[in-house]
């Protein structure tokens, strides 16, 4: 019977539709590049492709607790302070060999993503709120534990993560490469990311569906801290250093990634395809205002542009497609 | 379940408030005691930086030196509101002297007129009020440093090569009076070419990254300027994984230990730093501690302390590392 | 008479729906037109294209004689076009009086001027004039979150009569209304039609329309079948333009065999002195397999509180409740649902339903855990789930991948349904369960609901209609005011008795 409702333009029409929706963050992408590639010469060298990927790392992956979080509808501001906790605090623990360290930053950031996932759920504080308190709890330890300075690495084995490399891949890229398949397949593939799209969708509706709505709010900031986590050993391992203002900013990065990605603020939309290309042109935007030395005093307003452009390029998409 | 957790943060709460108590009590001691007790306000605009938190310790240190002295600490957090807030409780505590940092020296303007008229001798430190309002100044001379920089650089590459640098924030005072030094310095010597001129923001993974872009686009750098020692270990990092270590050196300002420790070891990249040592703090508490005792500099022969000075920004290479240990931070 | 409103060869697509085909109607002044149709008829989008909610494909729109396309609702507003929606859009935290005025709130001195003061006095004043009118007893000052759904309603008319709309469009406004609140609304709107102004009225009541309309234009398929005077038809007739065959309109009768059969089944469900304050208190009753056991009572007696609590979505103060004869405590929908219990939410667009998520995701939202094989759903499994229940339940969509908010009133409240029967549930509870459907559906859906009883499961009905009440509901609760006014079998009760038990008369 419903064949009797199709329109004239059938359901191919359809379909094209939600392709192009689907990629036209990936088409805005491609723009990009090509124009990346047209204004400098070593824009598309391998070595400066490799250089983008793994620069983008720390952020790309905590960019992924940040789509699981703006997926519920909530929004997590204290990644930047804690890559900062989780930088000085692992580095510290440098005495008791590399598995302490990721071990301590690990654990660190699951302990601080329970407390924003419960602050959310158990003490109904809003995500704004609960995750600006961590911000500056986070900040605080940080400074507080290493009087603002700076503890240096001196341990080889930890350089590996930021440095070192997998049959010739360099070690953040395939962090990043399995942490966004890992993610895209349980969003698309799992209970879990269902339970979370549904969670952001209508969390009436899926609390009355059976969906255990306060578990998954807060595992997805637990997942947040987990991302966090290996965002800030990444970052640290590649300076060798435990810094006290690493991390800075991040939380903008992160956020602006997944909005560019075209996840919706309100929850309930969006996918991890869409994240990793917001932060690839984030990547590209930094990377091509470096090669083209643009100025200083215009780089805030270049970046600014082209992420409105960014963003407004994929609403045409949807609207005329 | 719910009430327990508010119990809790309440708790917390409360502990949080008393453990600021302490700050509290030596102000309000203090105006009761011996007239010779000297109480120093001392305003910082926060501790985010390994430089901020080593004028706070530097400046603790000289203090305890100091007889019969008490030093009071505000952070501003970041927030030149804080700050005016700050300064206004110093005030109303009628501290002897108070010792101002400035977040945003436009921004404090205002309030150091409210020193003024409450009778307390202001030193202003580092960055400048807009106003006269300040009994003396001491800082740091950051177009002083940009220009020796930029003249350790021009003769170090005998007058020709290809110079990058790293800068702090856009738009800041510091930023601005260490690049315009440089600029005017090396202006002299038309063999030096700026290749490329990037802003690090004093972070050291902005620092890394910004140099890794730069690398990938400049085949051949001989120097690179940094506007800061912390910032520069970032990328310093980023030279080292493209193994062009051999290639260039770098300068910094500072000067970080650490830094020094690799001048010393003759490490490349790293080649000079120079000072803008947060010992300064220390001077400064110095100062204040005279001019609220209406003492002179003993081995001057004015009967007050001078009113403007201004730090020698020296250079700081492998000769004379060994003496600059002692004020690094 | 003057034609006040002519649509012109009206098309409307959207992708895999031809939602309007060559539509033509006109609306004369002063009469109350009805728009007709089953649900995904094409009547919400008709209305939307008028007022500039939608775009059109093809076809030209006449106001007053003038061809206009309004690009937005405010618009069609400012010509005198007024809509109000199933859905109110009223903000909650403002007065009646603001949410009247809101867009023009009447300004005191340096009036027109960007920071131009609000005269409040007068505002008020304006505002009573305009309760008075319409007989609404409301305080001008009091906040719209404390007013009722059927005060609401009429607040939306007095913002529409205070812009001298000469058109008002309703799309389903008694859905949510008691039988007196209707009639205090069909007593305006006739007031309103004798000063003149236009109503474009949709319903799936047809007596309402009977009693209240003089014209009428029936939607198929997005097509017109039919335009005529309401006098020159009969409900038999509309029914056949409407469904494309002809079946009998008839009150739904009460279909199934013999009395009640109740006390056969096991008792599967059973509950004692179930109380939250303040919305209900002291409710025991018990339900058997194969039952279905109707709860009646005015709006706000505590009905959808009672099946909420009793699902586990509040919590209840105290009181026991038995599954299978052993006592369970459910804290959580999560607990009822592993109990075999699902609840079909009176508010689906609130609380059914995902609107931005495919017909799939929501039918599959709860038996994901079932659909997977370890840990990994089984997409191929999910789809022909789905697509079993879209054929069974008769959605009409092109495809199971279409955004429920996509769909059409009557079509959302199925996939609702397809959703609890995924689940298997062996006690279902229905919270208004034919609330905005249309006649051929409602039958649909009376079929299902004796079927899911026949084989077994127990059926907990909450409903405002007293005829599908009557004829589904094996025993029928009666609520009034939080209690339980009185137990009626199937045999003994009538609407009016239901009625004396629920105004306690
Ligand atoms: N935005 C949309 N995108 C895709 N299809 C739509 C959209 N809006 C409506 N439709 C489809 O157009 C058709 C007509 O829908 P419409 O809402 O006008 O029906 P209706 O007559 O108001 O039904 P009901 O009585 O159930 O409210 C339906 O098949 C619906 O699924
Ligand atoms: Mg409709």
């Amino acid at each position: 019977m419903t064949d009797s409702h199709k329109s004239p333009l059938g359901t191919g029409a359809g379909l094209g539709r939600t392709v192009l929706e689907r990629y036209s963050i990936a088409l805005v992408f491609l723009g990009f590049v090509v124009v990346a590639s047209l204004i400098s010469p070593y824009f598309l060298t391998l070595s400066n492709v490799q250089n983008i990927l793994v620069q983008v790392a720390d952020v790309g992956i905590i960019a992924i607790g940040q789509t699981f979080v703006i997926l519920t509808g909530g929004i997590d501001l204290s990644v930047g302070s804690m890559v900062a906790m989780i930088s000085v605090l692992a580095v510290s623990s440098q005495g008791y060999g590399v598995l302490a360290e990721v071990a301590v930053a690990l654990l660190l950031g699951l302990a601080a993503g329970t407390v924003n996932g419960l602050m959310v759920t158990k003490g109904r504080v809003a995500p704004f709120v609960a995750t600006l308190a961590m911000m500056a709890v986070a900040k605080g330890v940080a400074l507080w534990y290493t009087n603002g300075e700076p503890i240096y690495g001196n341990n080889n084995a930890f350089q590996w993560i930021g440095n070192g490399s997998v049959l010739g891949i360099a070690t953040p890229i395939v962090l990043l490469v399995l942490c966004y398949v890992l993610a895209q397949y349980a969003l698309v593939r799992t209970p879990m990311g269902r339970y979370v799209l549904a969670t952001g969708g209508n969390k009436e509706a899926a609390r009355l569906s059976g969906v255990n709505v306060t578990f998954y709010e807060t595992l997805v900031y637990v997942l947040s801290g987990l991302t966090t986590a290996i965002g800030a050993l990444i970052v640290s391992s590649r300076m060798n250093t435990g810094s006290p203002i690493a991390g800075n900013g991040y939380e903008l990065d992160a956020i602006a990634a997944v909005v560019i990605g075209g996840s919706s603020l309100f929850g309930g939309r969006g996918n991890f395809i869409g994240t990793l290309f917001g932060v690839l042109i984030l990547g590209i935007i930094g990377n091509i205002l470096n090669l083209m030395n643009v100025s200083p005093y215009i780089q805030y307003l270049a970046r600014g542009i082209i992420i409105a452009a960014a963003v407004l390029l994929q609403r045409r998409d949807r609207q005329t497609a | 379940m719910h009430r327990r957790i508010r119990g809790l943060a309440l708790a917390v709460f409360v502990l949080a408030l008393a453990s600021l108590l302490p700050l509290a009590v030596p102000g309000s001691l203090n105006t009761a005691a011996a007239p010779k007790h000297i109480v120093i306000g001392f305003s910082t605009p926060g501790t985010d930086h390994g430089w901020l938190a080593a004028i706070q310790r530097f400046a603790r240190e000289e203090a305890q030196k100091l007889p019969n002295t008490t030093l009071i600490i505000t952070d501003g957090q970041n927030n030149p509101s804080k700050q005016i807030g700050d300064v206004e409780s110093l005030i109303a505590r009628k501290v002897d002297v108070i010792v101002m940092l400035p977040a945003d020296g436009k921004a404090l303007t205002p309030v150091a007129a409210k020193v003024k008229a409450a009778g307390i001798p202001l030193i202003n430190l580092d960055r400048r009020i807009d106003s006269q309002d300040y009994y003396a100044y001491i800082g740091g001379d950051n177009y002083g440093i940009g220009y020796a920089a930029g003249e350790y650089i021009a003769q170090r590459l005998h007058g020709k090569g290809n110079v990058v640098e790293i800068t702090g924030p856009a738009g800041i005072s510091v930023t601005n009076d260490r690049s315009r030094g440089f600029a005017d310095a090396i202006k002299r010597f038309p063999g030096i070419k700026v290749v490329a001129s990037q802003p690090g923001d004093f972070l050291p993974d902005k620092g890394m990254k910004v140099m890794e872009n730069i690398l990938q686009a400049q085949r051949h750098i001989d120097a690179v300027y940094t506007h800061d020692d912390d910032m520069a270990m970032g990328v310093i990092q980023a030279i080292k994984s493209a193994h062009r270590e051999k290639e260039m050196f770098v300068t910094g300002v500072g000067p970080l230990k650490r830094v020094m420790q690799m001048i010393q070891n003759g490490e490349p990249p790293f080649a000079a730093t120079f000072d803008y040592s947060p010992i300064m703090s220390a001077s400064a508490v110095k100062l204040a501690y005279l001019a609220a005792t209406h003492k002179g500099m003993s081995d001057l022969a004015e009967l007050e302390i001078p009113r403007e000075i201004l730090l020698r920004a020296s250079c700081i290479t492998k000769d004379n590392v060994a003496q600059f240990m002692k004020i690094g931070f | 008479m003057t034609q006040l409103l002519q649509v012109e060869h009206l098309s409307k697509a959207f992708p895999g729906v031809q939602a309007l085909d060559d539509v033509s109607l006109v609306v004369q002044a002063g009469e109350i037109h009805a728009l007709m149709g089953e649900n995904g008829a094409g009547k919400s989008t008709l209305v939307k294209i008028l007022v500039g909610a939608e775009r059109k494909d093809q076809g030209r729109i006449l106001w007053r004689g003038q061809e206009v396309a309004f690009n937005h609702p405010a618009q069609a507003r400012a010509a005198g076009i007024a809509v109000i929606y199933q859905e109110l859009a009223l903000i909650p935290w403002l007065s009646a009086a603001e949410n009247v005025f809101m867009g023009d709130l009447p300004a005191g001195r340096k009036a027109g001027r960007p920071w131009a003061e609000v005269d409040w006095k007068r505002m008020y004043a304006q505002a009573q004039e305009i309760f008075d009118r319409l007989g609404l007893q409301v305080d001008p000052h009091t906040e719209v979150w404390r007013l009722g759904v059927a005060q609401r309603q009429l607040l939306e008319i007095a913002r529409a009569l205070h812009r001298n709309a000469d058109l008002l469009i309703m799309d389903e406004p008694t859905a949510s209304l008691t039988e007196r609140e209707s009639a205090q609304l069909f007593r305006i709107l006739r007031d309103l039609k004798s000063r003149g102004t236009s109503i474009i009225y949709i319903s799936h009541h047809l007596e309402e329309v009977f009693a209240l309309a003089d014209r009428m234009t029936v939607l198929r398929d997005g097509r017109k079948v039919a335009e005529t005077a309401v006098a020159d038809c009969t409900p038999d007739q509309l029914i056949a333009w409407m469904v494309g065959r002809s079946i009998q309109h008839r009150q739904p009768q009460r279909r199934r065999a013999g009395p009640a059969k109740a006390p056969d089944g096991a008792e599967v469900l059973r509950v004692e002195g179930l109380t939250r304050e303040p919305a209900f208190r002291g409710i025991s009753f018990s339900l058997h397999r194969g039952e279905i056991l109707g709860i009646g009572g005015l709006v706000g007696a505590g009905r959808t509180e009672l099946v909420r609590a009793l699902f586990g979505a509040d919590r209840a103060d105290s009181g026991r409740i038995f599954v299978d004869g052993r006592e369970v405590r459910i804290a959580s929908p999560r607990e009822a649902i592993a109990l075999g219990m699902g609840l079909l939410t009176e508010d689906r667009k609130g609380q059914g339903l995902i609107l931005g998520h495919s017909i799939e995701d929501n039918v599959a939202l709860p038996v994901l855990s079932r659909l997977s094989r370890r840990g990994r759903i089984v997409n191929a499994r999910r789809s022909e789930m789905v697509d079993q229940y879209i054929r069974s339940l008769n959605i009409r969509t092109p495809s199971r991948e279409q955004a429920v908010g996509n769909l059409s009133g009557g079509n959302q409240q199925k996939v609702v349904l397809a959703k609890w029967l995924a689940t298997g549930a062996r006690i279902l509870i229905f919270d208004e369960p034919t609330r905005g459907i249309d006649v051929g559906a409602k039958e649909e859906i009376y079929q299902l609901i004796e079927d899911l009883a026949r084989r077994g499961v127990a059926v907990l009905m909450v409903s405002s209609e007293l005829p599908e009440l009557l004829a589904l509901s094996d025993r029928i609760l009666v609520m009034r005011e939080g209690r339980l006014a009185g137990v009626l079998g199937a045999a003994e009760a009538s609407e009016e008795k239901v009625m004396r038990l629920a105004m306690g008369q």
